[in-house]
Formats: structure tokens, sequence, C-alpha cells
């Protein structure tokens, strides 16, 4: 059997089937990390010095370590302590929590947001600090930290490409690329190609945020 | 269920090569942000040029940079180029790549920066007689440097993230070195975990050197 060296229709598939995956991991580990960071970044803004301390200490190493080491650690990590886990699921795992140390502090600094007469007016009509948290301060935070999310979306996205590292399987869009690269041989091409991939699906994430946040303002413009 | 035993003397064994690795690590860091920082000024200041070559170059450097993973402009310039004819080492590609994508970070961080100064500054900079040049140089420039300073410095600490994926193409930085390392040695967790404190340690000595030379610059 010979290899046909010519770039096909099927390669282009092959390669929108990655960007698929790599799509489905954004939203997968961005849902995830999300929900894990808005719990660590509200704990943060606790009054326990020992609360802040950990986590500031935990979100500090998460940021200050590569995300391909934080890959293999974990990975060998859990091998180690005889509960092997397949390269995609750990890849998930750890992309989840890496991202949770940067969208923690995006959560605190969207509570450090809301100025602290606004809390004390929410408590004084008699709202409980439950009501206040998600009435008051959930609802203008959101709106100023929104743009910065978003940023740490598209991070995700991009981050994604690591998860190769492990040899997670079914290949996401760089993997499928580098694939197609070793038959074809023609890395130029082909990695503009991916390149192209990975600006559209930005270009979608940040218009569809963009108008989310458009709608907000309508709303909030009669404050104007 | 734990019946792993750490074996931390290999590790200590190899340690000198690890901080050799580190040495690369950190040059190509700051190599790395001093290129793209030069490059920023310039796409930064061609930014708002009459020439719309000029402007749509910036444009698309930093769109491609941001918005693609820097794996791949890491690939496109090791294997990429290999097309046009161009073969770098995987030293020279790494440096490239990722000055390329601090670039494109770096100059939204300087525009950020020059668009915080209130106008009035440059105006009553002239107004009080001095010439265009005594203005940015002694007013605007000190405002903009305090402005971007600290991003900058944030910037630097995720270059030398970035550089981890150097190892990638076989190149022996610190991650690079660590991958070598524990496949001859198979000890894989406790390598890393190694390594992982050690690039902690290197991103706090560059926060607190940062922090000195602003105290230094700033009075704080």
């Amino acid at each position: 059997m010979t290899i046909d060296p010519n770039f096909s229709l099927k390669d282009l598939i092959f390669m929108a089937q990655g960007a698929a995956i790599t799509f489905a991991l954004t939203i997968i580990s961005g849902a995830i990390g999300t929900a894990l960071g808005f719990l660590i970044g509200w704990a943060r803004t606790s009054s326990s010095i020992l609360v802040v301390a950990l986590l500031g200490a935990f979100i500090d190493v998460i940021r200050s370590v590569p995300l391909i080491i934080q890959f293999i650690l974990f990975n060998s990590f859990m091998a180690i302590a005889d509960y092997p886990l397949d390269p995609f699921t750990s890849g998930i795992i750890t992309l989840s929590v890496y991202i949770s140390g940067y969208v923690a502090e995006v959560v605190k600094a969207g509570i450090e947001s809301v100025p602290r007469i606004t809390r004390l007016a929410a408590r004084g009509l008699g709202l409980t600090y439950l009501q206040d948290f998600f009435y008051v301060v959930v609802p203008i935070g959101v709106r100023t930290v929104f743009p910065s999310w978003t940023g740490l979306m598209l991070g995700v996205m991009k981050d994604t490409s690591l998860i190769a590292v492990l040899g997670a399987t079914p290949p996401e869009l760089l993997r499928a690329s580098q694939i197609v690269i070793t038959r074809v041989q023609e890395p130029l091409l082909i990695l503009i190609g991916a390149g192209c991939f990975y600006f559209f699906m930005c270009a979608v994430i940040t218009k569809i945020n963009m108008r989310v946040e458009r709608s907000w303002n309508i709303t909030g413009s009669t404050f104007k | 269920m734990f019946e792993y035993t750490f074996q931390w003397r290999v590790v200590w064994q190899h340690l000198p090569d690890l901080l050799e690795a580190s040495y690369l690590t950190i040059e190509i860091t700051l190599l790395s942000v001093v290129v793209g920082l030069v490059i920023a000024i310039f796409l930064a200041s061609i930014q708002n040029s009459r020439f719309s070559i000029l402007r749509g170059i910036s444009i698309t450097w930093i769109a491609f940079a941001r918005n693609t993973p820097a794996l791949l402009q890491i690939y496109l310039a090791y294997f990429g180029l290999g097309a046009l004819g161009i073969h770098l080492s995987s030293y020279a590609a790494v440096l490239a790549a990722i000055a390329f994508n601090n670039a494109g970070y770096l100059t939204e961080i300087l525009r950020g920066g020059i668009t915080s100064i209130p106008r009035n500054q440059n105006l009553a900079g002239l107004g009080l007689g001095l010439t265009a040049t005594q203005t940015y140089i002694y007013i605007l420039l000190p405002q903009v440097l305090k402005a971007v300073f600290l991003p900058i410095t944030n910037q630097v600490v995720w270059a030398m993230l970035g550089t981890s994926l150097g190892m990638i193409i076989g190149l022996q930085e610190l991650t690079g070195m660590t991958t070598f390392l524990q496949s001859q040695t198979f000890r894989p967790f406790e390598f890393y975990f190694v390594t992982a404190c050690m690039y902690v340690v290197i991103a706090k000595l560059m926060t607190f050197s940062a922090r000195l030379v602003a105290r230094k610059m700033f009075h704080g």
C-alpha cells in the first residue's frame, strides 16, 4: 500500500474534528475551572487569614509552574498512587485546576470592585449575606470582570494544545495537524491552516461574549 | 494504596544539570522579553500610522500572536520556516517564537499605558514651554513606564512559562533537561516535582527583583 502524499479533503475534515475536540475541551475545562475558580475567589475574600494564605499560595504556585509540568506531574502522581487515569481525563482535570487559579484572581477582583458602601446599603436594607452576594455583588462584579474572563477562556483554548504532551486521544487540533504533517510534509501550510482554525474559534468566542456584554449595556444604560 | 518509594537522591545527584538548564531558561526568557519589547515599541508606534500597510502589519502581528497557541508558533518557527529554506536551531526557534508572542502582548500593554496618560499632560508640558521631545522624555515617558511596569513584569513570568515548550522540540532548558534526565533514571515524579519548585523560585526571584527596581525607580 502506498501513502498518498497529497493534502485531501479527508485531512481537512480530520483537522476540523481536531478543532471540535479543542472546542469541547475548552468548554469542559472552562466550565469546571470557572466553577472552581469562583469558589476559590469567593473564599479568598473571607476574613479567615489561614484560608486566604493557603489559597493565595495555591494560586501562586499554579501561576508560576509551566502547564506542561503540571500535566506530567499530575499524570505521574496518579500513576504512583496506583490510580492511573487516561491522559484525556487527567488532562481535563489539570487544565481545569490550572485555569481555576486564574479565574479565582478575576473573581476576587470582581468582588472587590463592588464599593463597600453599596454592600453596606444592601445589608442595611435587610438583605442577608447571601442575598447581598447574589443580588448585588455578583451582577455588578460580573459586568466588571467579564472581559478579563473572556481573555482567560481564550487562554484555555490555546492551552488545550499542550494536552498532546500526554499523548491524549482523540487528537485535538494541533496534534491532528501534526499527524497530517508527518504524511503530507507541508508543515508551513498546514500549521498556518491550524492557526486559522484557532483564529476563527477565538473570533467566535469573542463575538459571542461581545454580544452578551452589549446586551448588558442596554439594560445598564438607565444609569448613564 | 500507596506503595511507592520516593527516590530523591538521584535528583540530588543531577542537580547541577538542572541548575545549568535553569540558566538557559532565564537567558531565553530575558532575551525574548528584550527582543519582544523592542518589536513592541515599533509595533505600538506604527499602530496609528497614516499608512494602512504599517497599521495592517501591527494589527496582524498582534492578532496572530495573541490568538494562536504559543506551541503552534514554536512549531511554525521550527518546522514551518524550513519550507522557506530557513532552518533554525531549537534554541533560535524557541527564542524567535516566544519573542514573537511577547511582542504581541507587550504592544497591547504599551498601548494601554500610553492611553492611560491624560492628553492634558502633553498640552501642559508644551504650554510650560518645553519642546515636544522634552515633554515626551520628561513628562510622558516616566508616567507610561510606571503604568506598564507591573504588566511587563507579569509578561516576563509568562515568557518564562512559555520557554518550557522548548522541551517539545528538544531544547534542553529546564523542562527539556528534566525530561531527558527522567527518561534516563525512570523517576519522573521526583524530577518534575523538583523542577516545578525551581520554576516557582525563579518566578519569585523575578517578581521580587522587579519590585526592587520599581521601588528604586518610582519611589514605591
